[in-house]
């Protein structure tokens, strides 16, 4: 477990960072959560399914003035426009993006992988459960970002990626 | 004027999609956007477009369904099909291109990976 979460970290951290950087010019700066935990207020979720090979779930909450920013600079548009519509569909998107970013860079080349359409979520993203198998923090312009990763069991993604 | 149809479930992807193809040279193109693959073959079936950009996961009918009916379909076949998705791996990519995808590349995109995908088809 130690080792699929190492490279759980380092992995998402690369990918959480391409992401951002591509879609709106956005940097992230992995946090230190067992030295200080961001407070994780004024945030929105959302969350996807990774149905194959291995079935697991990721989390991915933000900044509702993250996603503001995000709106802003990608749609080109005034802070008074935006609608609630866009600041979801940012979210989602990015998580979608991010998630098969995930497993592109996890898997082997041969290995195909699917995933579910993100749905949005309204839980408690501070807190793990006994099925978190990684959870972590960023940093994007001083605002909070949140990933939690869980699986039934890691067994069979510990043998896919020999580990 | 040539005519793309973009079909993606995030209007923000369709809206990056649209940007990025403009950039690269489609600016006087006519754009015209689906939520889904029925949409999108709706929109074929009406006008056939000279390009077809599509999602994979999309609810209704996915984008691999819409790629093989439109490969099936005699008034379609020869319409290019551009699959962006963020489920592209290099197993994917081949089984995608072995059921007619033009091309297949993965999100995010940015105008280089598209002028790289589409350089046979973009404007002179």
């Amino acid at each position: 477990m130690a080792k699929l979460q190492k490279l759980l970290a380092a992995t998402l951290a690369k990918v959480i960072d391409e992401t951002l950087e591509n879609m709106a010019f956005i940097s992230t700066e992995e946090v230190d959560t067992e030295q200080a935990p961001l407070e994780l207020e004024n945030m929105r979720a959302v969350c996807l399914l990774i149905t194959a090979p291995v079935v697991m779930e990721i989390r991915l909450g933000m900044a509702e003035e993250l996603l503001h920013q995000i709106v802003e600079t990608m749609y080109t548009i005034d802070a008074d426009d935006i609608t609630q519509e866009q600041i979801a569909d940012v979210l989602a998107e990015t998580l979608n993006t991010l998630a098969g970013c995930l497993m592109t860079e996890l898997l082997p080349a041969d290995q195909a992988f699917s995933l579910s359409l993100p749905e949005a979520v309204t839980d408690d993203l501070s807190t793990a459960d006994d099925n978190t198998i990684f959870a972590t923090q960023y940093m994007a312009d001083d605002l909070p970002i949140s990933v939690k990763i869980s699986a039934a069991a890691t067994e069979e993604l510990e043998k896919i990626l020999k580990i | 004027m040539k005519r793309i149809i973009i079909a993606d479930d995030s209007g923000t992807a369709r809206m990056m999609i649209r940007r990025c193809l403009e950039i690269i040279g489609f600016n006087e193109t006519i754009f015209e956007e689906a939520k889904d693959g029925r949409e999108a073959l709706a929109l074929m079936k009406k006008n056939p477009p000279d390009l077809l950009v599509s999602d994979l996961n999309m609810p209704s009918m996915d984008g691999e369904t819409l790629l093989q009916w439109v490969k099936a379909s005699p008034k379609l076949v020869n319409i290019p099909v551009l699959i962006i998705s963020s489920v592209t791996n290099p197993a994917k990519t081949a089984e995608l291109k072995k059921k007619g995808a033009f091309a297949v590349i993965g999100k995010p995109i940015n105008p280089a990976l598209l002028n790289e995908a589409l350089a046979p088809l973009l404007p002179e």
